[in-house]
């Protein structure tokens, strides 16, 4: 028997499929936010079994553009985009939210946006800001600097352009602040480069720099030459029409007295 | 390795691209990533293993006003670097 749920994560339909009813629950429980009854764009079907280095992923062309075969630690997938399917194998269900991550930077990244390492909040007019940067360069003491707004995420954006507009959304891959407490998003005012410091500062980066910092914190595995290029394309896009910053921080409650100084 | 007469081709693994001048580059395999200067990525663009090394050089002078055999000793440089990393390589004749 097979037991499924749905989730919408920056708008795109993700269907989850298992035989496993304790998997299909627990993602129903921790994720209440992003249950959809919308038909999914792509259904990811888990399989389980002690063996699943050994199951055949069969072959990819380098720049396959209709199907995409990747190994990561503890998984493997096999996605084929025409038939709008992907096949995770793997020990367990513990990988189960990274092997979803993966599914929607793929999907994502097929339609020109990103997954980022980031943090991103909802600003008083509904705008979205990006803070983004590798562990421990302070994205969820941003988010709790920040009680005042909502949290779209503390761990990982959805960022994408619709109708000539990039916007941030909310995904259900937290970080220690927790769980998302919400499934929205907001179009994207500026994105932040962080680094902590002993005092404000900042400086605008121009599209070559924050590309190249962005790329370093977008969630991609390293298994499509093809991906890659369409990504930092994307990115190149993005740096172009959202203003992108060097971001240096205290850990103050004066840090969006300092952020609206200068991004008004 | 005398290379000012060889033809050098980009490791088609290598995923790129130019943003505002600049090359990236990513080797998906090794998880690296390479970000090269305008000069860098101008010879980048020129590996399309139909430019000899000469004329890889003619090109970098006529493009900047620099000492002639300071750009051929950093371009040569720079493109054995880049085979030495298996960014690049000899076209097979």
């Amino acid at each position: 028997m097979e037991y499924r749920v749905t989730l919408k994560i920056a708008k795109i339909a993700f269907g989850l499929a298992c035989q496993r009813k304790k998997t299909i629950n627990s993602i129903i429980k921790k994720h209440p936010f992003f249950l959809t009854d919308s038909p999914p764009a792509i259904t990811a079907f888990f399989s389980f079994s002690k063996d699943w280095r050994k199951k055949p992923l069969g072959v990819s062309g380098q720049r396959a553009t209709s199907s995409l075969l990747c190994r990561a630690e503890h998984f493997s997938v096999r996605m084929d985009f025409k038939l709008c399917r992907a096949d995770f194998y793997s020990a367990d269900d513990l990988a189960v939210l990274s092997m979803i991550r993966l599914l929607c930077a793929v999907i994502l990244s097929r339609r020109g946006g990103i997954l980022l390492h980031s943090c991103s909040v909802l600003g008083r007019r509904g705008q979205a800001y990006v803070f983004f940067g590798p562990s421990e360069s302070g994205k969820t003491t941003v988010a709790r600097l920040s009680p005042d707004k909502r949290i779209l995420s503390d761990e990982t954006t959805a960022v994408f352009k619709e109708k000539g507009r990039w916007y941030a959304y909310a995904t259900p891959f937290a970080g220690e602040y927790g769980p998302a407490r919400c499934n929205t998003g907001g179009p994207l005012k500026a994105v932040f480069a962080l680094n902590k410091d002993s005092r404000f500062s900042h400086s605008r980066l121009g599209v070559g720099p924050a590309s190249r910092k962005l790329f370093c914190s977008i969630f991609l595995e390293p298994c499509d030459d093809a991906m890659i290029e369409r990504t930092l394309g994307s990115l190149q896009g993005l740096c172009r029409q959202v203003p992108c910053y060097d971001l240096h921080f205290k850990a103050q409650s004066r840090l969006w007295s300092y952020i609206d100084g200068f991004i008004g | 390795m005398d290379l000012l007469d060889k033809q050098i081709i980009r490791n088609a693994n290598i995923a790129w691209r130019s943003i505002e001048g600049e090359a990236l580059l990513i080797d998906s395999r090794q998880s690296l990533i390479y970000p090269l200067n305008d000069v860098g990525t101008l010879v980048w663009e020129m590996l399309d293993g139909k430019n000899s090394v000469n004329r890889i050089i003619e090109a970098l002078c006529e493009e900047f006003q620099a000492d002639t055999e300071l750009i051929r000793k950093d371009a040569v440089d720079f493109i054995e670097g880049l085979i030495s990393l298996k960014l690049a390589d000899l076209t097979r004749a």
